[in-house]
């Protein structure tokens, strides 16, 4: 294992060395609607690198999502391809997939929640400036899996019910922001 | 570029048509008493068996007869456990009983409840347990129709229903548990019976074997052991929970208040005083001039208090509250010597100075609250605590310091 990651290291270093690697960063706010009348605010926040050449970057998502229901924190590997350039316009399409941790949402009213599964492909563009960063506007499709546990004890605290439901949010999102 | 815009309004028309909702399947797992019905004639021919030890998974009364130890599982029969070393009880077999709820046990004959019959089982060989005798039809309560011989009796079970939905919203959706409630406890002393605890409905006492339902007292004359005898049933009213000798006479706990029946004329016992209460569950034990009743709140006591109060008894046809004491949550209780020991349910197990009723409440000696107390029994070797996560003997002979003998964990039943 050890032997491994050091393979990996080391092709990944000689990679961004042969690439002109560096790093990259954005930062969004956006809204997740679903129909009828559902919305909620997210953010998030992506640190990565970008090979130039190729016009990717890939990195790390950290976003939190305020559901009705619950605050749910996605941490996700991200890929992100930029395809065209039109004058200062460039185009932007990302997917990201990882997991919604419950950190921020742990437990209320008796209810337990835990995260799942969320995936999150975003079509955009970039609108270059004349500093180093660019503004960014997007649109996407997240889908979220959570869920939340209620117990129910009697009178002698023996376990008598649980209601879990599991929940699959499925979100048009739509965000702007900065990225570095 | 046109690629590009291509596939952005491709994904938007996806996204609209496609319809982003929320979707939620709902997991409810809950335990219920399933209705059962049997009829009579099918249920006295299965077999009342001797089975190997088996694990506990509901109990309900227990009872203590020389070094034996006695568990019911509810409606399904009796532990047998040798409790001679009870840091190390052994148990030794299992008697299936249908429908049995309580027991007692008089001269080497164990009587058992099976829905509406009564049985008597030789158990001077505890190993070689047999039955001896059938009283039949005496528990009529559990009769749906007795002409068809249809009994209702219950099925513990456990429920899973999936519900999936497409939901728009289900804020509204409430999440609540169903509550259902199995009591536990055992029956009375004297002579060479045994001893049960403050939440018994059998009990015995001068020859003569009392039973209690919901409603009714029904005699039985055990003057031979092994041939009890159907005497008669007394009307008691509604919510009769627990019976008590003591003295010549049977303290029995209902929801609204507490019987006191003189019982010189073993099978003619007649009512000397009710002391009322408000509606509650109502275990009580007697010690000289006193009895101690605790009242609890819970399902089926909603209007309930949670307090111990002492009645001063010494005029049997006036019983007089002399003191109460705020409690947590109190179910079984038992008094040796001035020790008295209170279930608290979840909150666990108290023990009290009792040597002046005016102070009990202020002389706590311990309190267990690593464990959950439904009915304890004062034995002669160990202090036996019933509850629904085990059975529990600790050594009580300094009260404010229990020491755990020997711990028995429960099968319970579990919902994910």
């Amino acid at each position: 294992m050890r032997n491994t990651f050091t393979l990996l290291l080391v092709i990944s270093m000689g990679i961004a060395r042969a690439q002109n690697v560096s790093y990259t960063g954005q930062v969004d706010a956006g809204v997740l609607i679903g129909q009828p009348s559902q919305f909620s605010f997210s953010g998030q926040v992506f640190n990565g690198l970008k090979i130039e050449k190729w016009r990717l970057q890939g990195g790390m998502t950290v976003a939190a999502d305020l559901y009705e229901l619950m605050t749910l924190m996605p941490v996700t590997a991200t890929v992100k391809y930029l395809p065209a350039v039109k004058g200062s316009v460039e185009t932007v399409a990302s997917l990201s997939a990882g997991y919604g941790l419950d950190w921020l949402y742990k437990s209320k009213n008796g209810n337990n929640y835990s995260g799942g599964l969320t995936v999150h492909p975003t079509i955009g563009i970039r609108l270059k400036s004349k500093t180093t960063s660019q503004v960014n506007f997007s649109a996407g499709f997240k889908h979220q899996r959570a869920s939340s546990t209620f117990v129910s004890y009697d009178g002698l605290g023996r376990r008598m019910s649980s209601i879990t439901d599991n929940y699959k949010f499925n979100r048009l999102t739509i965000s702007a922001g900065m990225s570095f | 570029m046109k690629v590009f815009l291509s596939a952005l309004a491709f994904v938007f028309c996806g996204m609209l048509f496609s319809s982003c909702k929320d979707e939620m399947t709902r997991t409810r797992t809950y335990r219920a008493q399933i209705p059962v019905f049997l009829t009579i004639s099918d249920l006295r021919k299965q077999t009342v068996s001797l089975a190997k030890p088996r694990e506990l998974a509901a109990p309900g009364k227990i009872y203590i007869f020389g070094n034996y130890l006695f568990i019911n599982e509810v409606g399904q029969g009796i532990h047998i456990v040798d409790n001679s070393t009870p840091a190390n009880p052994q148990f030794l077999n299992f008697i299936n009983i249908p429908g049995n709820v309580d027991m007692a046990v008089n001269n080497g004959i164990l009587y058992a409840d099976s829905y509406v019959d009564l049985l008597a089982f030789d158990i001077t060989n505890p190993v070689a347990t047999r039955l001896v005798k059938r009283v039949q039809d005496v528990f009529e309560s559990y009769y749906q129709n007795k002409q068809k011989g249809l009994i209702v009796g219950t099925k513990d079970t456990v429920i899973t229903e999936v519900i999936s939905e497409k939901t728009q919203s289900w804020w509204g959706w409430n999440k609540g548990g169903m509550e259902f409630f199995n009591s536990a406890g055992s029956s009375g002393d004297g002579g060479s019976y045994g001893t049960g605890g403050s939440t018994a409905r059998f009990t015995l006492m001068n020859k003569n074997l009392y039973t209690v339902d919901h409603a009714k007292l029904t005699l039985f004359n055990v003057q031979e052991a092994s041939n009890p005898q159907f005497v008669k049933t007394i009307a008691l009213g509604g919510g009769i929970e627990t019976i008590f000798p003591y003295d010549n006479k049977l303290f029995i706990g209902s929801t609204t208040g507490m019987h006191i029946y003189g019982a010189l004329d073993a099978s003619n016992p007649v009512k000397l005083a009710t002391y009322q209460h408000i509606t509650s569950c109502d275990p009580v034990v007697v010690q000289g001039k006193y009895a101690y009743v605790t009242l609890r709140s819970g399902t089926f006591c909603r209007l309930g208090v949670n307090v111990l109060d002492v009645l001063d008894i010494q005029d049997p046809t006036k019983p007089v509250k002399v003191s109460s004491f705020p409690m947590l949550n109190p179910h079984g209780l038992t008094i040796s010597g001035n020790k008295l020991f209170i279930c608290e349910g979840t909150n666990g197990l108290k023990a009290f100075n009792s040597s002046d009723v005016m102070t009990i409440g202020e002389k706590q000696l311990s309190f267990l609250k690593d464990i959950v107390a439904v009915d304890v029994i004062a034995g002669p070797k160990s202090l036996i605590v019933t509850g629904t996560k085990g059975v529990y003997q600790y050594d009580y002979s300094d009260a404010s310091n229990l020491k755990l003998l020997s711990q028995v964990n429960l099968t319970i039943p579990v919902v994910n």
